[in-house]
């Protein structure tokens, strides 16, 4: 018979033959080291999923929330505009001429300021040789005007030449742009000949009525007589450059 | 304390205890093994614990009684050769590798008892414990493998 102790000790030289543990820490160790590496590609990918799983959403909410508040704020300006006209239609109906006046185009425009007065500018128009310039100079705040003015050129009661007239396109807040404070704006005019010496006046419109300016000129060119020579032809301006 | 720091301290018992379970050092090597990677991955958790050695003991005693269950498909024999190996000419050596010829024979739940009792020195309340069963039930493993193994039990009402 056996006792217990035998079997301790059987335990105990069988433990003896154990394999070295230096073997299996280095094992332990290799294999550990081996799982992260494996989970080195599995992090990266669950940080993208989880960022996209996040952030497409938001994105999609900010997106929406954006959306909605431009078109909150398109539907605005539309209601405005709308008032504006049913403003100005009641005008047209009560007061004839001062609706049409009301109708000018001072109100919608891609800038909030006022047209420009003539007290907010000064006007000059001067002839040089062949060609005249015209330049508005701003005394203030900033003001918008029409891109391409009109300018009628009188003889007594007679206007030989004019810019375009339209009213329509007067309205059109694409045809004006914002003159700076203390900027200027400066267009070029065409002339015909010798005409329209030196004393002689044009009207300058820029959209708020023409306004009355005396022509500086420099020396006559060879051959142009002194005198005012009216001419029939239709003045030609460029378009303003410095209106923003 | 570190993962490195308690495997160096516990490979070598841990080791000793799954050759004396298992009878074979290479098994015991891989039960170690796969034990402490084990450990390695969970051990921001057993490091809190009150006692990690006994807990990773617990682990090893688990992995050697599903250890069989999850390798029998792949060891063609499903009990472990006894050691082979020329005993010495010592009557001792040669009783205790018939011992052990034995031991590996026996039931794997009544091999784990013996070895926590005689080679661990672990009571029968801690014993039941880490096999998750009842005292008594320990107390029926030790006595039928203590009697397949012809041993008499001394100190087992003592326990």
């Amino acid at each position: 018979m056996r006792s217990e102790d035998d079997l301790r000790a059987a335990f105990t030289a069988k433990a003896d033959d154990a394999p070295a543990a230096d073997q299996v820490l280095r094992a332990v160790r290799r294999a550990a080291s081996r799982r992260p590496d494996r989970r080195r590609w599995l992090v990266p990918v669950i940080g993208v999923a989880a960022a996209a799983a996040v952030g497409v959403p938001l994105a999609l909410a900010v997106s929406h929330s954006s959306n909605t508040s431009s078109r909150k704020a398109g539907s605005g300006n539309l209601q405005t505009a709308a008032g504006g006209r049913a403003a100005g239609s009641a005008n047209d109906s009560s007061a004839g001429a001062a609706g049409s006046a009301a109708a000018k185009p001072n109100a919608p425009g891609p800038n909030p300021s006022a047209l420009c007065s003539p007290d907010d500018v000064s006007v000059s128009v001067r002839r040089e040789a062949g060609e005249g310039a015209l330049l508005v100079t701003s005394r203030g705040p900033a003001c918008r005007m029409a891109r391409v003015p009109s300018l009628s050129w009188p003889s007594g009661s007679t206007t030989f030449g004019t810019q375009s007239d339209d009213s329509q396109e007067k309205r059109n807040p694409a045809n004006f742009g914002v003159l700076p404070v203390h900027g200027f704006a400066t267009a070029r005019v065409r002339w015909h000949g010798c005409g329209l010496p030196s004393g002689m006046v044009v009207y300058v419109d820029w959209g708020n009525g023409p306004v009355k300016v005396t022509v500086a000129a420099a020396p006559s060119p060879a051959g142009c007589a002194t005198t005012p020579t009216p001419s029939n032809q239709p003045l030609v301006v460029s378009p303003l450059n410095g209106l923003s | 304390m570190t993962f490195e720091e308690f495997a160096a301290a516990q490979v070598g018992p841990l080791l000793g205890m799954a050759a004396a379970m298992s009878g074979d050092p290479g098994l015991a090597e891989d039960l170690v093994q796969e034990v402490l990677l084990k450990a390695h991955r969970r051990w921001r958790r057993i490091e809190r614990l009150d006692a990690p050695p006994a807990y990773v003991r617990r682990m090893l005693v688990n992995e050697f009684l599903s250890w069989r269950r999850k390798w029998a498909r792949y060891i063609p024999k499903a009990d472990v050769e006894p050691d082979t190996r020329q005993p010495d000419h010592a009557e001792a050596h040669a009783e205790r590798s018939a011992l052990l010829a034995e031991v590996v024979k026996l039931p794997r739940r009544q091999r784990a008892v013996l070895v926590l009792r005689y080679y661990e020195g672990m009571s029968d309340a801690q014993i039941a414990e880490v096999l998750g069963c009842a005292e008594t039930t320990v107390r029926g493993y030790a006595f039928r493998g203590l009697a397949a193994l012809r041993i008499e039990m001394k100190s087992a009402e003592l326990r």
